[in-house]
């Protein structure tokens, strides 16, 4: 047991020792490369530097109000369905209803979220989400093809869908507090989801399905004294995902996990 | 900056604003529907002005038609030929060439009123009246 102990603490030493001697090498030899570098022209990394540059200058102007800025990872499920309505939408196809699945279906997602404070007074976030989303269906109108038995649909839904969502919330902290460590929220306030994904062979045939979709979100978070932040979401589709004259409504249950971005890297 | 805004708006407008032609699609699509199935006939209905009279099959040892995946297709009257999906005035249609157990050419088409994995409805107009097919997947 005491050999073991010498030796882990002898590669310990020899570990550092390595560890001291490349950083040594590295801050005395800049290698040449760097140094060829200072004296040549960089046109596309000028242009990259200036572009932020103007970037920040404007961000700082525009946002000037926006403080306290903290950058959060999130990521969670979110159980989703569409409601249909496809009447008076005409095509060639037909779709069996019978093995229509009329569920919230789960799908997940992740991304980033910045939370501040609006004057000193107003709490709030916009997120950045990629989200992968899986959904039921449910069909308000079916059609029927007698004699076949059965109802059936001229349009189907499609069920799998990658979105970018942004989302802009007003946070409010809730005066309900158990203890010292926890807090709770309600926010609430628009999203944008951009369909990043294309569209089945049936959807093609109409190009059914927009590229944009809003979304109104509201939700309840809690946070334990800054280490996480649990939450759960419902959004609730207020465009139509379709073009008319299907009217299709996305809504969504999300369930998460936040943890602030500086905890991790 | 300007410059960066206008990039960012022109490719917005560019991405949103195309127009696809979906006729391909539409095709696509009933080739999917059809192909590589037997279609059993289960009713026939003919509607004149007279009224409307249908006809079921379902239980009989009734007509079959098969369509391949390489355009090919065979029925229960010994029909041996082509097939091809088109539209034509906003209506698909099946067109096929086809040769009898005699080896006489027959051409015929019918169009098409709805698909589905497994229900099709076919339909022509003969003198003043339509005659409507339905056919299913399992019989």
């Amino acid at each position: 047991m005491n050999n073991l102990k010498h030796l882990l603490v002898f590669c310990c030493l020899i570990g550092s020792i390595i560890v001291q001697a490349q950083q040594k090498t590295n801050s005395n030899k800049p290698s040449t490369a760097s140094l060829d570098s200072a004296y040549l022209l960089h046109p596309f990394r000028d242009k990259v530097q200036a572009f932020k540059k103007s970037v920040k200058k404007e961000f700082n102007q525009v946002f000037i109000d926006f403080k306290d800025n903290k950058v959060y990872l999130l990521s969670g499920i979110g159980f989703s369905k569409q409601f249909i309505n496809a009447s008076g939408y005409n095509s060639s196809f037909n779709y069996d209803l019978a093995n229509n699945k009329s569920a919230f279906k789960p799908g997940y997602y992740a991304g980033f979220r910045v939370d501040g404070i609006y004057k000193e007074n107003h709490l709030y976030s916009f997120g950045f989400v990629l989200d992968r989303i899986s959904s039921g269906t449910d069909y308000s109108s079916s059609i029927s093809l007698q004699p076949f038995i059965g109802d059936f649909s001229r349009f189907k839904a499609d069920d799998q869908f990658l979105h970018l969502m942004i989302a802009a919330h007003y946070k409010k902290l809730l005066p309900f507090k158990p203890n010292e460590r926890s807090k709770f929220y309600v926010v609430g306030g628009p999203s944008i989801d951009t369909r990043l994904s294309g569209q089945s062979a049936d959807n093609l045939v109409n190009n059914n399905y927009h590229r944009f979709l809003i979304r109104a979100d509201i939700g309840l978070e809690y946070e334990n004294q800054s280490f996480y932040t649990l939450f759960m979401h419902y959004k609730q589709g207020v465009t139509s995902f379709t073009r008319s004259p299907v009217s299709t409504y996305l809504n969504s249950l999300e369930i998460g996990l936040m943890i602030k971005a500086s905890d991790l890297f | 900056m300007k410059k960066s805004i206008l990039i960012i708006c022109s490719s917005l407008f560019l991405l949103t604003s195309c127009k696809k032609d979906t006729t391909g699609a539409e095709i696509n699509l009933a080739y999917q529907m059809i192909a590589e199935k037997v279609w059993y006939l289960d009713y026939s209905q003919t509607t004149t002005s007279a009224g409307t009279t249908t006809k079921t099959y379902l239980g009989q040892s009734t007509y079959f038609v098969k369509f391949l995946k390489n355009l090919s297709t065979v029925d229960s009257d010994g029909l041996n030929g082509s097939f091809i999906v088109e539209k034509a005035n906003g209506i698909l249609q099946i067109h096929v060439k086809a040769k009898t157990v005699g080896s006489n050419t027959l051409e015929y088409i019918y169009n098409i009123e709805t698909v589905g994995a497994n229900n099709m409805i076919l339909y022509y107009l003969s003198a003043g009246s339509t005659i409507k097919f339905y056919y299913n997947t399992s019989h």
